[in-house]
């Protein structure tokens, strides 16, 4: 049993600390590893993809389950998978998608563990259909604070459950999960990419994707003029039995390591005007499903100046009110975001600190620079207004006061948080920084 | 490598050990589990049923306090393995040099572990391999083998032991068309005490078993994982040096 010191961050670079850094190798050792914990306590971390301090615990403990990788058993009749957290999403569509089983959420990227998408309730481009992956979940072993573990599901200690699911660590680690692959339909997808001029077609558009479609997403023009907020191109994929048409040329399979220019460029309103003009007015390509996956892994951005994310989540009353005053704000100050997406999402109900709302989330990257935290914290605001929510997962700029008004299960997360963790065995930069406010209170 | 083979792979409940055994299975290979832990054999066997289940997987107990066990162990392996047999080791305990100050016993485990349960496992399964006359043995050492550094010179020295014994064992199995390798893997990952706020990627096993496969098919003698540290290691020799000019 060993620890390191190792400096670890965020994906996004903001945030990063000086932690002890443990990698249990066997379930068995996570208790024994929790007993050596001091000051600061512990957090898990998975692939450490998010983009703040999610995994962050300067002067305290850091967790990895990257090696707690084993699947325990696999049932080809019901699909249930039993497995430890560190099996990456792209280590179950490798094994199962051949076997002719998928994962219900279909994420941006594959490089994610499984016990992070719980933790972090992960949502994907078909969230509109599926909701998060902490449907499908039948249970989680959690190893608590004092190195017990309990067993929790939507019908057994639902309480513990809520609270783990998206609880981004705070409240135990989990050790073995249970997990429900769904069967496949059919082997292909049909991708449809749209050109879309403005707000108002969008949202017509995306009306008929959350029939139809099995998977949605847009990307948005955020530099686009005024007359035109809402300039995004729509892409929207379902199973068909048509077979994939042979291509005429294939490019190498490479993997795009691009320096941090790459993610300026994107973020310049040029590029972006280029990139809506290439695309053509309507495109259908079938493709097999594996390959339609973790688009974001094939190209990787090296950036060390810092990334923001904001991702928000509307009602779909307010959210294209909502979201035409965020992208016209942002047309309006010239503040660029290097990558904007919008899914279509499903009322999350199954977490207590649950983002999601019956709506829209929009995903806004940005680079790191003067004034532009001042400029978040003002969308912060703004989603406020419109009664949004922030997602956790890799927020930055989040204050306590935010959360009370965002999330209407907070409380019933602090309680089981004071149920199973009253030391606070479980914290990170994250933790402390949303929940200060509650320690002050308990004081 | 034209033919299917059986893995005997040593350690086989060590990360490392596991994702050689994953790696191996993916491409079609029986393979044969040894480990000190049957709790912990039998969840690599079910994890590689899980991802492969065409795969053979067999597990053993491997006693390595008792190493006149081994040869009766090799005549298991051998009855079990329906193919070519070939064997990854990657037997290996650590301690700090702190942890071995406390305790000088952790110095003859380490080199019971990482020496002499290797050196007694390949020399009683070697006649099995002479006798296929083809086949490949994989050993894991480490770039801690190649100096002495303050923190780690206990483990480094079971590794150079290792290293030395290798090259010998190699010479004499390639008269017999067996490939021996010796992957020398970096040590940021393997030994705690060292601040390595400098290396922030600690090694990674999926990546190095991958190696490790990839460097015997194409019958490499000695190579280092990640492949930039055969560039550093000439001049990592000279750190313990340099480390006493700093203290001075
Ligand atoms: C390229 C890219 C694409 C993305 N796409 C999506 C997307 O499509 N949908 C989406 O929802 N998010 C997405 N994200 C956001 C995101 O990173 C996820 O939140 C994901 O959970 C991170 O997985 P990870 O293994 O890297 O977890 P980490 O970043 O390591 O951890 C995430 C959280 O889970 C907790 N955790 C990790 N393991 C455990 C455990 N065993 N027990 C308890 N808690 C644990 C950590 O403490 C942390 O709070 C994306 C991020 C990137 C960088």
């Amino acid at each position: 049993m060993h620890w390191y010191e190792i400096k670890l961050g965020g994906k996004g670079y903001t945030n990063s600390g000086l932690s002890q850094v443990c990698r249990p190798d066997r379930v068995s050792d996570i208790a024994k590893y929790l007993e050596q914990v001091g000051k600061n306590g512990v957090i898990a971390r998975g692939s450490g993809s998010s983009y703040a301090d999610q995994t962050v615990n300067a002067d305290g403990a850091v967790m990895m389950s990257g090696r707690l990788d084993c699947i325990r058993s696999f049932d080809e009749k019901t699909g249930e998978l039993i497995c430890e957290p560190g099996v990456t999403l792209k280590t179950i569509t490798e094994i199962f998608a051949p076997r002719g089983f998928m994962l219900s959420v279909v994420s941006g990227s594959g490089q994610h563990t499984l016990g992070a998408a719980i933790a972090a309730n992960m949502v994907g481009q078909n969230a509109h259909k599926r909701m998060s992956l902490a449907k499908y979940v039948n249970w989680i072993d959690v190893v608590l604070a004092d190195g017990e573990i309990v067993r929790a599901s939507h019908t057994e200690n639902e309480e513990l459950f809520k609270a783990v699911v998206g609880g981004q660590g705070l409240i135990g680690f989990i050790a073995l999960i249970s997990v429900t692959l769904l069967k496949r339909p059919e082997e292909n997808v049909l991708v449809e990419r749209r050109r879309i001029n403005n707000l108002n077609d969008l949202m017509e558009a995306l009306k008929s994707a959350r029939k139809n479609a099995d998977f949605c997403s847009v990307w948005l023009d955020t530099s686009a003029p005024a007359d035109s907020v809402g300039r995004s191109i729509l892409t929207t994929a379902s199973f068909t039995k048509e077979p994939c048409g042979e291509p005429l040329f294939s490019l190498p399979k490479i993997k795009w390591h691009l320096p941090h220019f790459a993610l300026y460029l994107a973020s310049l309103p040029v590029f972006k005007n280029l990139r809506y003009r290439l695309s053509g007015s309507i495109s259908k390509k079938v493709e097999p499903y594996e390959s339609f996956l973790y688009l974001s892994d094939k190209v990787k951005v090296l950036s060390q100046k810092g990334v923001y994310q904001l991702r928000i989540s509307f009602s779909e009353a307010e959210g294209p009110q909502a979201i035409r005053r965020i992208l016209t704000e942002l047309s309006q100050t010239r503040i660029s975001a290097c990558r904007a997406f919008l899914v279509l999402t499903k009322e999350d109900t199954l977490s207590y600190l649950g983002s999601a709302l019956r709506g829209y989330t929009i995903s806004l990257d940005f680079i790191r620079r003067r004034g532009l935290e001042d400029f978040l914290k003002h969308l912060i605001m703004v989603a406020g207004e419109h009664n949004g929510c922030v997602s956790l997962q890799n927020d930055a700029l989040l204050e306590p006061r935010h959360l009370f008004v965002m999330y209407k299960n907070l409380e019933k997360f602090i309680k089981v948080r004071e149920t199973y963790d009253p030391q606070r065995k479980f914290d990170s930069d994250f933790g402390r920084r949303l929940f200060l406010k509650e320690k002050k209170n308990e004081q | 490598m034209n033919n299917k083979r059986t893995w005997v792979v040593l350690g086989g409940t060590d990360i490392i050990g596991r994702c050689f055994a994953r790696e191996v299975a993916k491409a079609g290979n029986d393979v044969i589990l040894l480990g000190k832990s049957r709790d912990d054999l039998m969840l690599t066997a079910d994890d590689l049923r899980a991802r492969y289940p065409e795969v053979d997987v067999v597990t053993m107990e491997l006693d390595t306090s008792n190493l006149d066990s081994f040869s009766k162990t090799v005549e298991q392996c051998e009855a079990a393995a329906k193919n070519i047999i070939s064997v990854f080791s990657a037997l290996e305990t650590v301690y700090t040099q702190k942890e071995c100050g406390k305790d000088l016993g952790k110095i003859k485990n380490m080199f019971q572990i990482n020496y002499f349960s290797q050196v007694y496992f390949l020399s009683a399964i070697a006649p099995v391999l002479q006798k296929q006359a083809c086949g490949e043995i994989i050993v894991l050492g480490s770039t801690a083998g190649e100096y002495g550094m303050p923190d780690n010179y206990a483990f480094g020295s079971t590794k150079a032991a290792l290293h030395v014994w290798l090259q010998g064992f190699q010479a004499q199995m390639a008269q017999n068309h067996i490939s021996v390798t010796t992957v020398k893997a970096d040590d940021w990952d393997t030994v705690g005490e060292r601040k390595t706020a400098l290396f922030q990627k600690p090694l990674d096993p999926r990546a190095c078993a991958e190696a490790c496969l990839y460097y015997a098919q194409k019958g490499e003698k000695i190579r280092y994982f990640p492949w930039y540290s055969a560039l550093t290691v000439p001049f990592r020799r000279y750190l313990p040096y340099l480390n006493k000019q700093f203290k001075k």
